[in-house]
């Protein structure tokens, strides 16, 4: 039974206990026959270059993330081993007015990419935090911390506004979700029940709590790295250039393909500028869309808090995210 | 022992990190300096990993089913052993053009043999910049990718930022007698035809079949 607090995130829905050895067996049947039969297929088709060239992609994004996933894994394992309980909600601001946009500024304060900020909002909440301003923080953490603000500025030369764009966007865009889930969003219990007494002291609780944060956030970047490796490989590019010319379209388009492209934060600069095609805009658009919403960044989520919650969690992001970049975009760019 | 089974994963996986990047198998995934991360993140596994199964009587909650996912990356390796990206995704990849033209790169510098060793993406940037190369004789390392609509093979390199996900595609047309299938690494020395703020083209002088780099992409 993974009792990781966050998944009290899903309200309602109870995480099941512990199932039964036969009952597992029973179900286990249908997928081990599953994956019986696709182990067949790729054995047989390992030489084709369509295989191949997925494989790649899938692993690529794996891989690239697992370090930050290790990292994210490890604070959120540090929160739940050494900030002793009750602490966080004294500290923090109780006013979503005030705690949100702090929330956003810590962002500034964790270098990595969106990886690692899954599972740190995970713990956060899991020590009391108020759900909204970890959400703030783990939807600005990824976009504005130095490395990737230095990479955006990197990747476009003579540019300054860019990256300055980029952080103000995604900073706004984050606080506005935190400030609309903490007044909308479903009131979700908060969850000190739900603390281990592990023995064995600190050590061993970081320990613990580390293997089961990766555990249950690795098998959903596999997902998403698979879902990018289809879309990268099986879409053709040639359909860009067509949309680029109209400017709606380009936002849409963009938009669209932070999501289903899942490229890194620390990355995606680059892949923005290479789009010359399209308008400086709809590129801030990518930028800022990416941190926030990507099929993989929403695996994690939904294995982290829940399907329940990435289903409303989701659409605010990507819709936050759009109209601050566009608005920001037209007064910066 | 089902209890131990989140270790078990952690250790798996970590172990088999440590195989890519001892190996140097990792390049053809991610970005060369990913390797110390990639190391990192291998030792903490391993050792959360191994003080778990180790450690006596801790409990240990369920993974969830979707960790099971985690045999995926594993069977990839195994089995597909996946190779650097090739010919087969040049024809889907963006181009690397459109960055390559607002990077700014050094002068040349010609060896002594009077040759300059380049990256592929550093040529077409430096061409589509201004900067006038006609000759220049340079030295080119890259794949075969099929031919061009004048019939020229096409030399090509992927540039990789962080994963190859990211990864976008240069090529170089190559006007040179004799073919090569596709994928085939080759080392080619010529000048440079094509004016500045064109697509550069090679005129080859002399080329031979390499191993694939260690490192595959460019920066």
């Amino acid at each position: 039974m993974t009792l990781t607090a966050p998944q009290d995130v899903r309200g309602h829905e109870h995480p099941q206990g512990p199932v039964a050895p036969e009952v597992t067996r029973g179900r286990a049947l249908p997928w081990l026959v599953l994956g019986a039969c696709v182990l067949a297929a790729v054995v047989r088709l390992r030489a084709e270059p369509l295989l191949q060239t997925w494989s790649t992609v899938a692993l690529a994004v794996v891989l690239q993330a697992l370090p930050f996933l290790v990292l994210g894994t490890l604070l959120s394992g540090a929160v739940a081993a050494f900030v002793p309980e009750g602490v966080l909600p004294r500290l923090v601001p109780r006013r979503p007015v005030v705690a949100v946009p702090l929330a956003g500024l810590l962002g500034f304060a964790l270098p990595g990419c969106e990886c690692s900020s899954v599972p740190v909002a995970g713990r956060l909440i899991g020590a009391g935090a108020p759900p909204a301003a970890a959400f703030t923080f783990m939807l600005a953490a990824p976009a504005i911390n130095p490395v990737v603000v230095v990479a955006t500025a990197v990747a476009f030369p003579g540019h300054p506004e860019v990256p300055t764009a980029r952080v103000v966007a995604s900073l706004v865009a984050a606080i506005a979700v935190g400030l609309v889930w903490a007044r909308w969003g479903p009131r979700l219990q908060q969850c000190a029940a739900h603390e281990h007494h592990h023995g064995g002291g600190r050590l061993m609780a970081l320990r613990s709590a580390l293997v089961e944060d990766f555990t249950s956030s690795a098998g959903w970047l596999v997902l998403g790295g698979a879902t990018a490796a289809s879309l990268q490989t099986l879409v053709p590019r040639d359909l860009l250039d067509i949309v680029a010319g109209s400017s709606v379209g380009a936002v849409v388009v963009l938009a669209v393909l932070a999501v289903l492209l899942a490229v890194c934060s620390e990355a995606d600069a680059f892949v923005a500028a290479g789009l010359t095609q399209f308008s400086l805009t709809s590129r801030l658009v990518f930028m800022t869309v990416g941190p926030m919403v990507d099929v993989k960044l929403v695996a994690l989520q939904a294995g982290a808090f829940g399907r329940g919650f990435v289903v409303r969690f989701a659409p605010l992001a990507l819709a936050c995210a759009v109209v601050s970049a566009v608005l920001v975009g037209s007064v910066l760019l | 022992m089902r209890t131990r089974l989140a270790s078990l994963v952690a250790l798996g996986t970590g172990a088999l990190v440590l195989r890519l990047v001892v190996a140097h198998a990792y390049t053809a995934y991610v970005k060369p300096g990913a390797g110390v991360d990639l190391l990192l993140a291998a030792g903490v596994l391993l050792l959360t990993g191994a003080a778990g199964l180790l450690s006596p009587a801790t409990e240990e909650h369920r993974p969830p089913p979707v960790a099971a996912l985690l045999v995926v990356p594993l069977v990839l390796l195994v089995v597909v052993a996946p190779p650097a990206l090739g010919s087969f995704y040049a024809r889907h990849a963006s181009s690397s053009a459109g960055l390559a033209r607002t990077a700014a790169y050094p002068p040349l510098i010609a060896g002594p043999d009077g040759t300059a060793t380049a990256s592929l993406v550093s040529v077409v940037g430096r061409s589509l910049r201004g900067q006038d190369l006609r000759g220049t004789r340079l030295r080119l390392t890259g794949f075969v990718s099929g031919r061009d609509r004048q019939g020229r093979l096409l030399l090509t390199r992927f540039s990789v930022k962080c994963c190859a996900a990211d990864a976008t595609v240069s090529q170089v047309p190559l006007v040179m007698r004799g073919s090569a299938p596709d994928d085939t690494w080759l080392e080619v020395t010529g000048t440079v035809t094509t004016a500045p703020g064109a697509l550069p083209v090679l005129q080859v002088l002399s080329s031979r079949d390499v191993e694939a780099p260690e490192d595959p992409y460019e920066a």
